[in-house]
């Protein structure tokens, strides 16, 4: 029988030499800035897009290319400053290599690079789903090159592999942290061999951290799977595959890649929520075993997406409605109903950093409500491929995932570059990003609910005009602030990555005013 | 009054009372700090009549609305009475057998695809979706449909098929019973 002395003694903590520490603080430092920037101009290139429906100001030629910019960069840039947002914060208690961090940046950037390229250069236009056989074929009046499909479709594949990197060097440091994959995903904690919140045992960051990991480097193999056909079949259309089948493959990477941002977010949560509402969130039995459930039910709800496609089988269809469903109830019942707890007459202060967290926690839980509506097959009719689809994606994603992002962001910038961001701008910039950003989720859902359809570059419904507008004026006003913040992070940071001053820990600040210092 | 109407005041419902419940949450804070223990000790309490509570919610929707799916197992007609439609979609427009159809009679729409996917909607007089479904190259998908109003529908196609998608329109005219 096991007894707490049969267990492995843990690997202390890294420590980090004087270098190494250096190194990767220039290495988040250049993440978030990168990030930031590219998070901002994504943000004015969906701002963009709702003045083309509404004005007619460009072509739909340049709707449909920037439509995939916005969608896939998006969904690329959030998913990885989410990651390394968790990197940086798990730094001090896993041993993540800071050559890791180099490559999956380079891997990054260079397939940001290529949709930049394939989408402004090449006008490839297909959304960032690329549904095939689109890709390879354009129409009779082709909006882009079949040519610049390549590069699309390498950027896809760069980006999964960016992730699946990232997944390796998660679990690698995990498990020699840890000594083995059972007391990293808390297995001690839940067989009661260990008590949650022992210093040694893992916590709830390191727990979404390593099931997210497993997932993205599940993601990868029928990702680039799917990416190999499409890359053969675009190099000879008359090679042909079947549709449904890659449909089911795209859309099973493509859920997962969209969902990783938001459990993400959740890691980044457990880290920052507790430090400001000054109560524990330890890694307890119930919040790893609802970790373990979304790792399996994650798998499932993707068939969601295929409800109007009768050719799937409709066993899948009830299926995809039943895990979706059931893939709530993780998040609802612990760590949405966790956060609330902890906030609750805690005298939290709600500076950028708690604010943005607890918004985070409201968008994902509203947008979640939209998209188990759209997980409805009997409603699902009604509603797929409206604009309540980028409605409920745009609520947990926008409002939700990034704000959990700008609340690390703005936890985690006093150690990383010694000094704060402007707390006054941070207020300031989060009330126009949030007022801004419910209006035009709100009009989303509106038009959602009155059957306009998404992705169209021109509306031809009158009735569309007013939620137009009203999202146009959202939008500006969301905008405001993603650039009054924007502005706030490069004017900390990029000083920060030229010169290094001495990261000032916030607790070493608070300990020296406490001797009087 | 039309399904999708229904479904925005839901959503509206819903929205209000999630953001109240974050909104009270996060002005409470104000009154703190309070001692955890009892605060944790409490909330565990409610959590299990929560997590109750939730469950009975996706249960009975699951329950209540899987027997309206539009997949033709839950709607297939007799054979006999339905009229077959055959709706081929191509970029960028839309072929059907028929374009006219008699009021309450069983329709079935056999949709597929010429080239790329698309996604056959039909839209009543008002602008609101009545149904839809995939027009995918290599398959054909049945929607089965009853149309008890007359008038002029449009099709839409709804799935983003190249440069001209939203040019993508037609329209079924739908008879009196008999007329």
């Amino acid at each position: 029988m096991a007894t707490p002395t049969s267990i492995r003694p843990p690997i202390a903590p890294p420590e980090w030499s004087p270098a190494e520490n250096e190194a990767a603080r220039r290495m988040t430092v250049v993440w978030v800035a990168t990030g930031g920037v590219l998070l901002a101009g994504l943000a004015l290139v969906g701002l963009l897009l709702r003045l083309i429906q509404s004005t007619g100001v460009l072509s739909d030629h340049w709707f449909y290319a920037l439509l995939t910019l916005h969608g896939a960069g998006m969904v690329a840039v959030t998913l990885m400053a989410l990651a390394m947002t968790v990197w940086a914060l798990l730094r001090n208690e896993l041993p993540l290599r800071n050559s890791v961090s180099v490559i999956m940046y380079a891997l990054t950037l260079l397939s940001g690079v290529l949709v930049i390229v394939a989408t402004l250069a090449g006008k490839f236009g297909t959304g960032w789903t690329f549904l095939y056989p689109l890709p390879e074929h354009p129409g009779p009046i082709a909006g882009w090159n079949t040519g610049w499909t390549y590069l699309y479709l390498i950027a896809v594949a760069l980006l999964a592999l960016a992730f699946a990197v990232w997944g390796f060097e998660i679990l690698h440091a995990g498990i020699k942290r840890f000594g083995n994959p059972g007391r990293m995903f808390g297995l001690d904690i839940v067989t009661g061999r260990t008590k949650p919140g022992d210093p040694n045992t893992t916590n709830p960051t390191i727990i979404a951290a390593g099931v997210m990991a497993v997932e993205g480097i599940a993601t990868v193999i029928p990702g680039a799977v799917v990416i190999i056909l499409m890359i053969i079949s675009n190099a000879d259309p008359s090679v042909k595959f079947p549709a449904l089948v890659i449909k089911e493959l795209i859309y099973f990477s493509g859920h997962m890649l969209v969902n990783f941002d938001i459990y993400l977010g959740a890691a980044i949560a457990y880290a920052v929520l507790p430090v400001y509402a000054k109560r524990a969130w330890p890694a307890a039995k119930t919040l790893i075993v609802a970790w373990w459930v979304i790792g399996v039910l994650i798998i499932l709800p993707y068939w969601h997406h295929l409800y109007m496609d009768f050719a799937q089988p409709a066993g899948l269809d009830i299926i995809g409605q039943a895990a979706s469903y059931a893939s709530a109830l993780p998040s609802v019942v612990v760590t949405i109903f966790g956060a609330v707890l902890i906030v609750y007459r805690s005298g939290i202060r709600w500076s950028p950093a708690p604010l943005f967290i607890f918004a985070g926690f409201a968008g994902w839980t509203i947008g979640g409500t939209g998209a188990l509506i759209d997980a409805t097959p009997a409603l699902n009719e009604y509603l797929h491929n409206t604009l309540w689809v980028p409605g409920h994606f745009h609520t947990y994603m926008a409002l939700g995932a990034v704000m959990f992002l700008l609340g690390g962001v703005y936890h985690a910038t006093p150690l990383l570059t010694g000094r704060p961001l402007s707390e006054r701008i941070g207020s300031i910039g989060a009330r126009f990003i949030l007022v801004g950003g419910w209006i035009v989720v709100g009009t989303f859902f509106t038009s959602g609910a009155l059957s306009i359809p998404r992705r169209y570059a021109y509306v031809p419904i009158p009735r569309f005009a007013d939620a137009a507008t009203v999202g146009l004026a959202g939008a500006c006003i969301a905008g405001v602030g993603v650039v009054l913040i924007a502005g706030d992070l490069l004017r900390v940071y990029v000083p920060s990555m030229r010169s290094a001053p001495p990261p000032t820990p916030a607790p070493v600040v608070a300990a020296a005013e406490d001797l009087g210092q | 009054m039309p399904p999708e109407y229904t479904i925005g005041y839901v959503m509206i419902a819903a929205t209000v009372v999630l953001g109240a419940g974050f909104i009270f949450t996060a002005l409470s804070a104000r009154k703190g700090p309070d001692d955890y223990e009892p605060i944790h000790h409490a909330g565990y309490a409610v959590r299990r009549y929560w997590f109750v509570g939730v469950m009975c919610l996706g249960l009975i929707g699951f329950a209540f609305t899987l027997p309206h799916m539009a997949n033709p197992l839950f709607r297939t007609p007799s054979p006999n009475d339905a009229t077959v439609i055959n709706v081929t979609g191509q970029q960028w427009s839309w072929t059907l057998s028929t374009d006219t159809i008699p009021a309450n009679q069983d329709v079935v729409f056999r949709v597929t695809s010429d080239d790329v996917n698309h996604d056959f909607a039909i839209f009543d007089s008002s602008g609101n979706i009545v149904g839809q479904v995939q027009a995918m190259p290599g398959y054909v998908n049945s929607l089965y449909y009853k149309f008890s109003v007359p008038g002029t529908y449009t099709i839409r196609c709804l799935e983003l098929c190249g440069l001209y998608h939203t040019a993508m329109v037609s329209s079924l005219t739908v008879t009196s019973a008999g007329g």
